[in-house]
C-alpha cells in the first residue's frame, strides 16, 4: 500500500528513515527521488545526506545541529512542497547497454551451481515457465523491451535496483536458496520483480538471464562518463538492454579493453511522473512482447 | 615516509570515513573503532574528525591492524601514537606504551605484536597518511578496492607518504590519554542500542531474548558485518500476503529495499543477528531488531572472535546525551596530559 502520510522512524541517533509505503510501486520511488533532489536544492540546515531506497529513504543529519523531532519537521514541510506526485519531474541519463542473453558464462555459472550446491533448472527456462511466457527467447524478447528505472544503489556498491517502467515487462521470480559463491561480473539479473547488473563478481542469490561487458564500477577511472567517479549510475538513471550476439559481446569487451568504448548515453531528457503516467494509462497490460 | 616490513594479518589505512556516496551505494568506511583512532590522532596533534562527517571532515588518516603484527620502520623522524587494542608493541626491542605518543626515529623499526585483548589496534602519525582521497576520505574500502593505498591492505615493501609536519617532535612526543579514560576490552563487551524499526515483528520473548543473550561473535566477522551466535529469534505468525509477494515466505524478509545505516542489527532468518558496520552499503533486506548508537561502534570493533557482547536498550535522547558527551571529551584539552 501507499501511505496517506510518510513513516518517520528514528534509525539509531543520526538517522531518519522515511517510509512512503509498502509495495513495489514506482510512485513511491518517484516521491523519495523527488524528496532527495528537494533536500539537496533547500540545503537543510543538519542534513548530511540521503539515500533513496525502493519505497523508503535515509536520511543521515547531524543530531548536534538539529534535534530529530525538527528534522522531521523540516522533511515533512519539504515533502508538502513537493506537491502532488504528478508534478514531480527528475533528471534521467538514459544508458543503452549491449547484453549477451542466454550467454555461455551466466550458463556455465548456474552449471557451476548445480554441481557443487544443488541441481537447478536452468534460470531463464525457470523464469520463463514460472512467468507464462513461451520459452527463453520470448523471456528475452519481454525483459529487453522495457527502459528499466534504478530506483536505487546498493547491495554492494554501485549495484543498480532496477524495475521496467513498462508494466508489460513485468516479470516475478524468486532468488536462489541457497545463494551462489560467485557471479560473473556484467551479470543482468532478477530476483522478485527487479532486476540488476553486478558490478564485479560477487556471491549472489538473483536469477541469471545474461550478461552486459559494459562496466558499471571502475577504480580506474578510464572512461570519462563516470564524471571522475567509480561508480557509473545516480538514482533516476535509466538502462535499456540492447540484445547482442557473442560476437557483438565480444567486439564491445574489445573496444573496452582499449578503452575506445563509447557509452551509448542519451542526456537531454527529464522523467515526467505526469508524463509516464498517462503512458502507461494507455497500455494493455496483459499484453507480452 | 614509512615503509612497512610487515603488513600483519589486515592492516588498512583509515580515517572517519566518506560521506555523500551512500546514495550510490558507497558506504561510509573509516575506523571501526573511531573513538581509538581519534584518540590517536589527538596523540599526535592532528584533527581527529568526527563520527558525523559533516563539513568533510575525516580527519587526518591512520592505520587501522586487525589484531596486529604490523611492522614499519621510519625513514625520517615522525611522532607516533598507538591505541586501541594493545599489541605490546616495541621500537628496536624497547616497549612502546600504548594510548602514548613517542618518537620513531629515521631507521628505527616499530613492531606490534599480537592483541591479547581487543580486536583492533590504531597507529596514527603527525601530519597523517598521506593517500589519494576518494569521495573527500582516505578510509579503505577493500573488497571495492578503492580508497587507501591503492583500495587494499598493507604489504611488504609499500612506503607510506606522511603529510608535512605543523609542530616540532619535542612538543608532540610524550603525551599520554588520562589513564581513567583508557578503554577496557574485557568481555562481555556492552553495547547499547536503539529500539530497531521492526522490532515489533519479533515475539515479546525474542526481543527479550536479544537484550539477554551473551552473544558470541561469528569469527568470520568483518568491517561490512558481524554475526552473533546465539539463541534463534522467532517472528510473529500473520505474515500480510504482500510481504509474502514482494520480499518472500521467509519472515525476516521485510518490504523491498529498507534503508539500512550503520550500526543496523538485522537478523536473517531470525539466526545469528548481524550488525551492520562501516563497510557495508546502505540497503539491507531483513527484519531490523535494533540500532547500535553511534558511540558504541567503537566497542563493536573491539570484540574478538567467541567473546561475548551484550546488547542494552537506551531512549533515543540517550544515546544522542551519550554523542554529545562523547564529542565534548575529545574536544577537551584536558584529556591529554
Amino acid at each position: 500500500m501507499i501511505y496517506d502520510e510518510p513513516k518517520f522512524l528514528p534509525g539509531g541517533d543520526r538517522y531518519v528513515l522515511i517510509e512512503f509505503g509498502n509495495e513495489m510501486n514506482l510512485e513511491l520511488n518517484f516521491v523519495a527521488q523527488g524528496l532527495a533532489a528537494r533536500i539537496v536544492a533547500d540545503k537543510t540546515k543538519g542534513i548530511v545526506e540521503t539515500a533513496p531506497c525502493f519505497a523508503s529513504m535515509l536520511v543521515h543529519y547531524e543530531p548536534r545541529e538539529i534535534s530529530y523531532d525538527d528534522v522531521v519537521k523540516e522533511l515533512k514541510a519539504l515533502i508538502a512542497s513537493l506537491g502532488s506526485t504528478d508534478d514531480i519531474e527528475l533528471d534521467s541519463r538514459l544508458f543503452l547497454f549491449e547484453t549477451m542473453y542466454l550467454d555461455p558464462w551466466t550458463r556455465d555459472c548456474i552449471e557451476d551451481y548445480s554441481e557443487k550446491i544443488t541441481p537447478k533448472e536452468y534460470d531463464p527456462d525457470m523464469v520463463a515457465r514460472l512467468n507464462g511466457l513461451a520459452d527463453r527467447d520470448q523471456l528475452v524478447r519481454v525483459h529487453s523491451s522495457s527502459e528499466y528505472w534504478v530506483a536505487s544503489l546498493g547491495f554492494w556498491p554501485g549495484l543498480p535496483f532496477l524495475q521496467p517502467l513498462d508494466p508489460r515487462a513485468m516479470i516475478t521470480v524468486p532468488k536462489y536458496n541457497p545463494p551462489r559463491t560467485w557471479t560473473p561480473q556484467g551479470t543482468v539479473g532478477m530476483g522478485g520483480s527487479a532486476s540488476a547488473i553486478y558490478p564485479v563478481n560477487t556471491p549472489g542469490g538473483y536469477q541469471l538471464l545474461g550478461r552486459t561487458p559494459v562496466p558499471i564500477w571502475d577504480t580506474e577511472k578510464r572512461f570519462d562518463v563516470f564524471g571522475g567517479d567509480i561508480v557509473l549510475f545516480q538514482p533516476g538513471d535509466r538502462i535499456k538492454f540492447v540484445p547482442v550476439t557473442q560476437e557483438g559481446y565480444e567486439q564491445a569487451e574489445a573496444r573496452i579493453e582499449e578503452g575506445t568504448y563509447l557509452y551509448n548515453v542519451v542526456e537531454y531528457q527529464r522523467f515526467s511522473v505526469h508524463n509516464y503516467r498517462h503512458w502507461v494509462g494507455k497500455l494493455d497490460q496483459d499484453q507480452r512482447f | 615516509m614509512l615503509e612497512v616490513i610487515d603488513g600483519g594479518l589486515r592492516t588498512t589505512v583509515q580515517d572517519m570515513g566518506r560521506r555523500g556516496g551512500q546514495a550510490l551505494g558507497i558506504p561510509p568506511s573509516g575506523a571501526q573503532d573511531g573513538f581509538a583512532l581519534r584518540i590517536a590522532n589527538v596523540l599526535v596533534g592532528n584533527p581527529p574528525g568526527g563520527p558525523l562527517v559533516v563539513r568533510d571532515d575525516p580527519g587526518a588518516a591512520g592505520l587501522e591492524m586487525t589484531l596486529g603484527r604490523l611492522k614499519l620502520r621510519a625513514l625520517e623522524d615522525h611522532v607516533l601514537a598507538l591505541t586501541g587494542a594493545d599489541t605490546g608493541a616495541t621500537v628496536d626491542g624497547e616497549a612502546v606504551p600504548c594510548w602514548s605518543s613517542f618518537v620513531l626515529r629515521e631507521g628505527q623499526t616499530l613492531a606490534c605484536g599480537l592483541a591479547q585483548s581487543g580486536a583492533r589496534a590504531y597507529l596514527a602519525v603527525h601530519g597523517g597518511i598521506d593517500v589519494p582521497l576518494y569521495r573527500g576520505s582516505r578510509a579503505t574500502h577493500v573488497s571495492g578496492g578503492f580508497g587507501g593505498l591503492e583500495g587494499r591492505p598493507l604489504a611488504k615493501d609499500d612506503r607510506l607518504p606522511v603529510g608535512a609536519p605543523t609542530a616540532s617532535v619535542a612538543d608532540l612526543a610524550g603525551r599520554r590519554l588520562r589513564p581513567d579514560l583508557v578503554p577496557a576490552y574485557a568481555p562481555p563487551m556492552r553495547v547499547r542500542t536503539v529500539a530497531g524499526p521492526e522490532e515489533h515483528h519479533f515475539t515479546a520473548d525474542s526481543v527479550e531474548a536479544f537484550y539477554a543473550t551473551a552473544w558470541k561473535l561469528n569469527p568470520k566477522a568483518d568491517r561490512t558485518g558481524m554475526r552473533f551466535i546465539g539463541p534463534e529469534l522467532s517472528f510473529k505468525p500473520g505474515r500480510p500476503h504482500y510481504l509474502i509477494e514482494d520480499a518472500g515466505a521467509d519472515p525476516s524478509n521485510i518490504v523491498i529495499d529498507p534503508g539500512a545505516p550503520v550500526g543496523t542489527v538485522q537478523v536473517p532468518s531470525g539466526v545469528e543477528p548481524i550488525v551492520l558496520c562501516v563497510d557495508s552499503p546502505s540497503i539491507g533486506g531483513y527484519a531490523r531488531i535494533a540500532i547500535v548508537i553511534t558511540t558504541d561502534m567503537a566497542r563493536v570493533g573491539q570484540v574478538r572472535p567467541f567473546e561475548e557482547t551484550r546488547f542494552v536498550r537506551i531512549s533515543h535522547e540517550d544515546a544522542v546525551v551519550a554523542l554529545t558527551a562523547q564529542e565534548a571529551l575529545i574536544a577537551d584539552p584536558d584529556i591529554i596530559i
